[in-house]
């Protein structure tokens, strides 16, 4: 947008100098003009206003003319350029406001962009250890309930051997504290009553027995 | 198997035990049976016999014989041949080595419950404890205070737990 600005102030300082030139032109066409129709009645007359404008417009006069023109035109070529100069200035800062405007707005959005990139990673590292607890977790309560299980199996082992051997160890106390107390003869009573209890099939295997 | 009809009216006193006793009767038999014949041999006139162990003293009372008889010695060689060869044999195990007397006990009561010929072996098993187990020809009793230590297991949990609650 600064850009047109430059080119249309450009284009009217083109035109206004263009319009100077053409009007110096115009006017040295209308005097030489003036001279040819010399020779009417009133040719002496316009002769001699010619001459006074002659006298008038002097080389010294149109030479003050031309210095006030040129001095004219460097006013309006300095403050165009002023002009110009304001705009290119108020152009650059524009641009500059821009530029900052759209840097700013680009490093917002990369950071954005950034930020919510960063926010996923973060989103998916906090999920992965979540899910890393989830199965730690897992893990340890599948580890001690195994653990758990096998102790209570070791412990029912223990229990169930001290069982099995129960008989055997107050078999081996009761005969290490009272074995050599038992008198066969006290016990002839015991063992005939469970021989009688038995008596029928001891009979029956005697008596089928091969 | 029981022995033949004919020696049915024979019995074993109750101090032969086993068939240890009774080989020991039967070799005790036929020296005697020896003996005799040379007695014969040699003398003309009544015979005496000669001194007898225990165990065939008691045999021939039991049975009421006349061993100068050779019909009751054949009668009795034959008996105890037969005893030897199809009677029953019980073996029993005891934590001790029981007395005679206790032996002949038991071998009454089996003799006079179980059969009139049945033999017994006796074993000696210390860990049994107190007790006994017998062994026939085709079954295992066990009276042993182990067996009834074992039966009796779930009685002395009940109480072991009901201690340690």
């Amino acid at each position: 947008m600064t850009i047109w600005w430059l080119y249309l102030i450009l284009g009217l300082l083109a035109a206004v100098g263009i319009a100077f030139v053409w009007l110096i032109l115009k006017l040295n066409s209308g005097v030489k003009a003036g001279a040819k129709n010399s020779k009417d009645p009133n040719e002496s007359l316009e002769k001699a206003v010619e001459d006074d404008v002659e006298h008038i417009f002097n080389d010294d006069f149109r030479e003050e003319l031309r210095n006030r023109g040129r001095l004219h035109f460097e006013k309006i070529i300095g403050e165009n350029a002023m002009f110009l100069q304001q705009d290119l200035r108020l152009t650059t800062s524009q641009l500059n406001e821009y530029m900052k405007t759209e840097i700013t707005r680009k490093l917002q959005d990369e950071f954005a962009k950034y930020e919510q990139s960063i926010m996923d990673a973060k989103n998916l590292a906090v999920a992965s250890i979540q899910k890393t607890n989830a199965a730690i977790d897992e893990q340890r309560a599948l580890l001690g309930q195994q653990v758990q299980k096998e102790i209570v199996a070791e412990k029912q082992q223990l229990v169930q051997r001290f069982e099995q051997n129960m008989t055997d160890i107050i078999n081996h106390y009761v005969l290490a504290a009272i074995g050599n107390q038992i008198d066969l003869n006290d016990q002839l009573e015991y063992i005939l009553a469970d021989l009688d209890t038995n008596k029928q099939a001891m009979i029956e295997d005697i008596n089928n027995g091969a | 198997m029981a022995p033949k009809t004919a020696t049915r009216q024979f019995v074993l006193p109750d101090s032969v035990v086993g068939p240890v006793d009774l080989g020991r009767l039967l070799r005790e038999l036929e020296t005697l049976e020896d003996t005799l014949v040379q007695l014969r041999l040699r003398t003309d006139g009544a015979l005496k016999l000669p001194a007898m162990s225990r165990l065939l003293d008691q045999t021939v009372a039991v049975n009421k014989l006349d061993l100068l008889e050779t019909a009751d010695f054949q009668k009795l060689h034959q008996f105890l041949m037969q005893t030897k060869a199809h009677a029953p044999v019980l073996h029993i195990s005891f934590g001790a080595d029981p007395s005679p007397l206790f032996t002949q006990k038991l071998v009454g009561w089996l003799r006079k419950e179980i059969n009139p010929l049945v033999l017994l072996t006796v074993g000696l098993q210390p860990s049994i404890g107190a007790g006994c187990i017998v062994r026939s020809t085709n079954k295992y009793f066990d009276f042993s205070l182990r067996d009834h230590l074992s039966k009796n297991r779930q009685l002395l949990l009940s109480k072991l737990q009901e201690v340690t609650r």
